[in-house]
């Protein structure tokens, strides 16, 4: 009881800090989760586009109609183009010239000039959609193919899609709890490895170790004690962001999913907290174990795919961002957010990053006791 | 002064907590944002995509629809895979370790697929090609047959009406850029630690250090100018040394204008030690609690400006504007960017404008609060 | 005279009155000690001195001018020992000294000069090289007197320099501080111990509650008080019988056992211990060792406010 008091004594110490530190990632979990999700930068969303059509016949009315499937047109002016992409007002701007339906059959002259935002995903369909339309009445009207008008045919052609089926209907949408799951990963990673380095640090001061010693409790026993105590403090964070969780998602967080996504949450949890007590065994000084808990949540964020989704990332990088936990929550998360049944063969994946996580945890905290051992006989 | 200054540097030079922020950390971020998303810095934003065909359909059009596709000369969209059985697919698909899959039923093509991905999505757009492609050579092969072959001829040799305008500048225009202009920014920034120990050991009422040198006959204007002009040239260095890593090492493209990006880096550089000194006045908590706070507000407006999600900064500055005029990280990678992006240097000038104010704003503060030599308590 | 303060009263925020109409005067040449209990005003009286603390009123004067924080010529002239050790941990030993009295000293070669005697005055010239995290807390204590005298100051203000120090490392420094004193410095020194103040001021305030309560040189601080003598006896057997008589004499102030010991406070006298050993033998007390001992400091203290200098 003794050594709960006190660690949580040296952690009150530090409350205000605390607050500060959470209050913001609080915040930007709020602003990120709710305004970032996978589903708006790549998915069948309509994006924000500019027209300018200076050749105003029946086919570039049409062809507007038809790219309106996949766009929300805004008023920008042709020389306010460049502004507009560079704030992300509109993705694509396009401008049809003068004189272009008259060359249709003749596409190398007088083109349709395109601006992208580079990278932006939905300017793929748009592109796409744009050479589709064209060909087909191009097509059309190289071999005759209309009766009255080209535009009705086109149209007509245009109305077939492909039939897509989904494995699920889902009721509800998991994305955004994906994406909240995958940034608390980092304010786990953030908030954990600086806290119980700074926490330990201070309990693994030289003298205070040695009056350990002395003292009634054994040193294996203090080391338990002390684990645990890192552990209920990992808890605790994780029920802040969880009720943070709850405020934001309430319907899909309370959910046998949600529960599934909460499980591997906590799981990750332990593991960082062993590693924070991995680090801070190792590392004694105070600055470095900051250092490190910056350079690893900050790096780990980026590389094993909270940052930037692990499917836009190398196969290189992914192969060396395997080597970490945080690289196996993701995928693991990601994997969560496409479950369509409890069976085995669905669940398998979170099975599986369960055992890797576990495997983590033994080797962090293996490295931590045998080090904190040889370490306890040279103090002696 | 010089002697003034020669000493601080001395002492700088060992504060190794300051000089990791300064010098290290920001070189291993920027190649962590390298190893993170080099692959995305070219210009292809696609891998070639798996697209599985369930075995008991073979369309030999459908197929070789889909294998002609190309990314660019070297590049194919679809890997074409045939292989597989419905029921093997199904499988692969319910364990996610695949995107999706079509298939045949009840004369039907479908494409099945778990979720909106950006793969799934990109597939369909291609497949909803075939679909009205196919149809429509169905059609004349209804209605005007012998104008089948001339048809099918026509829409296999796609015409691409699409001309892409970029100006000389984004000739190879990349928005995975941004990260590493907020890089810069952060690390311009990360000034404020230096700000702290400037505050630190000149003001009585934050050390025994401090109130020391404050007792001394040594003009205290003449302490805090020669003690921020070491801060300076030691944060101005480690920013400077970044920044020719990620241009001239990791390669990273930063228009070419390397005076005006210098001037940038160079009033960042003042802004962030005065935000630092200014926020280390104010904060009335001592030793690491108040590092930790600083540190804490920095990585935010960082995080606001782009560094982690670089659509945040667009959000905020279509909505909440007045947030990104206030942020000098955002200032900072607004003018890098602009720099890269447009032709004339307009834009630029106004967020250096933009950048210099809220400097002379943190300078003139952080001053205020540290001329006095008299305090209420220490 | 080379210090005077004048009526300074100064209240922290929470209305905590931490210098309560103050006044002393320090004279050139003499050891000034400055003793009260943690939380009495020493170091606030000191801040306050060296124009760090705002205060609502009173005056100020070093060398018999006004004192302010703009006032350089008067602080090229002071030297600061603060009661934390506030060195420059990144710098050597040898790098600290020749930083702060560089604050003082322009001139190079004098500057050298002065540093290589304020290293020997130390005894650090072993350590020169040694960054202070490296240095035992007595070791870190003597960098951080020699940084505050290197200049040679004419007024040298010590704040509770042997806090935390190791007695031998506490005798050498008040050693050094009458070296520095036979030299020509004048020295301010404030302590909650009073050994040590006993021993080396000439001239002692003492403090308590942002007041001056008594002041004089140690004798006269001790004529202040009634005590004049305790006197202490081990007994074989405490008992009230030869208790009350002893009491009831006339000299005696106070006489308790404690466990095995008879004391006895007395106020001044020179039969005190006879009239004692007198009852003791009447009532055929078997008693051994006898100590007798002066008033102290804190006996003046306690005297004075009821508590002693390190309630």
């Amino acid at each position: 009881m003794i050594v709960f008091k006190l660690y949580f004594k040296i952690v009150l110490s530090a409350k205000f800090l605390i607050c500060v530190y959470l209050g913001i990632f609080m915040a930007l979990a709020i602003v990120t989760s709710t305004t970032q999700s996978p589903e708006k930068v790549y998915s069948d969303q309509k994006i924000d586009i500019a027209w300018v059509d200076k050749d105003a016949t029946s086919l570039t009315e049409s062809l507007k109609n038809y790219i309106g499937n996949f766009a929300i047109f805004e008023k920008i002016k042709p020389e306010n183009v460049d502004e507009a992409l560079f704030y992300r007002d509109i993705l694509v701007y396009i401008e049809i010239p003068a004189g272009f339906t008259d060359k249709l059959a003749t596409p190398n002259e007088d083109t349709i000039k395109i601006k992208a935002v580079p990278g932006a995903m939905g300017a793929y369909n748009i592109e796409t959609a744009l050479n589709r339309y064209l060909n087909i009445a191009r097509s059309f009207q190289e071999n005759n193919l209309y009766k009255g008008s080209l535009v009705a045919e086109v149209e007509k052609a245009l109305e077939h899609s492909m039939s897509v089926q989904m494995t699920k209907s889902k009721v509800n949408n998991f994305t955004n709890i994906t994406f909240f799951f995958g940034y608390a990963c980092y304010i786990i990673m953030a908030l954990l490895i600086p806290l119980v380095g700074s926490i330990m640090s201070s309990l693994n001061d030289l003298e205070i170790k040695r009056r350990n010693i002395l003292g009634a409790i054994s040193n294996t026993k203090m080391q338990g004690l002390l684990l645990a105590s890192n552990l209920i403090l990992g808890l605790m964070l994780i029920l802040i962001l969880l009720s943070l969780g709850i405020i934001l998602y309430p319907d899909t967080l309370l959910t046998k999913q949600g529960l599934i996504f909460t499980v591997n949450g906590m799981v990750f949890t332990v593991t960082i907290i062993s590693l924070a007590y991995a680090i801070s065994t190792v590392f004694r000084s105070q600055l470095l174990i900051n250092a490190l808990g910056t350079v690893i949540s900050l790096g780990l964020a980026f590389i094993s795919g909270i940052f930037i989704p692990q499917a836009l990332l190398g196969k290189s990088i992914q192969r060396f961002a395997a080597i970490f936990p945080s690289f196996w929550y993701i995928k693991t998360n990601d994997q969560i957010h496409a479950i369509n049944s409890f069976a085995y063969s669905a669940m398998k994946p979170f099975y599986q990053n369960m055992l890797i996580q576990a495997l983590y945890i033994v080797i962090f905290l293996g490295n931590t006791f045998f080090v904190s051992k040889k370490r306890m006989r040279s103090e002696q | 002064m010089f002697w003034l200054i020669k000493t601080r540097l001395r002492v700088l030079i060992r504060d190794r907590a300051n000089l990791f922020w300064s010098f290290i950390f920001p070189l291993c971020l920027g190649t962590f944002f390298y190893l993170g998303f080099g692959n995305l810095l070219g210009d292809s934003p696609f891998n070639s995509i798996n697209l599985y065909i369930a075995s008991d359909y073979s369309d030999a059009n459908l197929a070789g629809f889909l294998a002609a596709i190309d990314v660019d000369e070297e590049t194919k969209l679809f890997k074409i895979k045939a292989d597989f059985t419905k029921e093997f697919l199904e499988q692969k698909l319910t364990e996610n370790a695949i995107t999706g899959y079509l298939f045949v039923e009840n004369n039907q093509l479908y494409y099945r697929i778990n979720e909106n991905g950006m793969e799934q999505t990109v597939t369909k757009s291609v497949l909803d090609q075939y679909v009205q492609i196919s149809q429509v050579i169905l059609q004349v092969a209804s209605t005007n047959p012998e104008k089948v072959a001339s048809v099918t001829d026509s829409l296999q040799n796609d015409h691409r009406y699409l001309e892409t305008i970029r100006s000389k500048r984004q000739a190879s225009s990349n928005s995975m850029y941004i990260y590493f202009y907020a890089l810069i920014a952060m690390t311009c920034t990360y000034g404020c630690f230096w700000g702290i120990s400037l505050v630190n050991d000149t003001q009585a009422n934050q050390s025994a250090l401090a109130a020391r040198i404050t007792s001394a006959p040594t003009h205290r204007l003449k302490i805090i100018v020669s003690y921020s002009l070491a801060a300076f040239i030691m944060h101005f260095s480690g920013c400077l040394i970044n920044f020719f890593y990620l241009n001239y090492i990791l390669g990273v493209d930063f228009g070419g204008n390397i005076p005006l990006i210098i001037l940038v880096i160079f009033v960042g550089t003042l802004c962030g030690i005065a935000f630092g000194a200014l926020l280390s006045s104010l904060i009335k908590v001592k030793g690491n609690q108040k590092d930790g706070i600083i540190a804490m507000i920095t990585l935010a407006l960082n995080a606001l400006s782009g560094l982690m999600f670089p659509d945040l900064k667009y959000l905020i500055a279509k909505y909440i504007p007045f947030l990104g005029y206030i942020n000098p990280s955002a200032s900072i990678t607004d003018a890098l960017h602009c720099l890269y992006y447009y032709e004339g240097l307009g834009h630029y000038y106004f967020y250096l404008l933009l950048l210099s104010i809220m400097t002379v704003i943190f300078i003139t503060g952080s001053y205020l609060f540290m001329r006095g030599s008299r305090y209420d308590s220490i | 005279m080379i210090v005077r303060l004048s009526e300074v009263t100064k209240t922290y925020r929470k209305g905590v009155k931490a210098l309560d109409d103050l006044s002393y005067e320090v004279r050139e040449g003499e050891i000034f000690g400055l003793l009260g209990p943690n939380g009495s005003g020493k170091t606030t009286s000191i801040n306050c001195l060296l124009g760090l603390l705002k205060f609502e009123s009173g005056t100020i004067e070093i060398f018999d001018q006004p004192m302010g924080p703009d006032r350089y010529d008067l602080k090229a002239q002071i030297g600061v020992i603060p009661q934390n050790v506030a060195v420059f941990y990144e710098l050597t030993v040898e790098e600290n000294i020749d930083y702060f009295c560089g604050l003082y000293v322009k001139d190079k070669q004098r500057r050298k000069k002065l540093v290589d005697e304020a290293i020997e005055f130390v005894a650090l010239g072993d350590y020169r090289k040694v960054h202070p995290n490296k240095l035992s807390g007595g070791l870190q204590r003597r960098l951080n007197i020699a940084c505050g005298i290197a200049h040679k100051p004419r007024l040298i203000i010590f704040d509770e320099p042997t806090v935390g120090v190791d007695p031998q490392s506490r005798n050498n420094i008040l050693e050094g501080i009458k070296r520095l004193n036979q030299e020509g410095a004048t020295i301010i020194y404030t302590s909650h111990y009073m050994e040590e103040v006993e021993q080396l001021c000439d001239y002692i305030i003492i403090m308590d509650k942002g007041k001056v309560i008594a002041h004089g040189n140690k004798e006269a601080l001790k004529n202040l008080i009634m005590l004049g003598e305790t006197i202490e006896i081990k007994v074989e057997e405490p008992n009230d019988e030869y208790l009350k008589p002893i009491r009831e004499l006339p000299n005696v102030l106070e006489a308790n056992f404690k466990d095995h010991t008879l004391i006895v406070k007395s106020g001044k006298g020179a039969t005190n211990i006879p009239n004692v050993l007198a009852i003791l033998n009447e009532h055929r007390v078997k008693y051994g060792t006898l100590y007798s001992s002066l008033p102290t400091l804190n006996d003046v203290f306690l005297e004075l406010t009821g508590k002693g200098l390190r309630d």
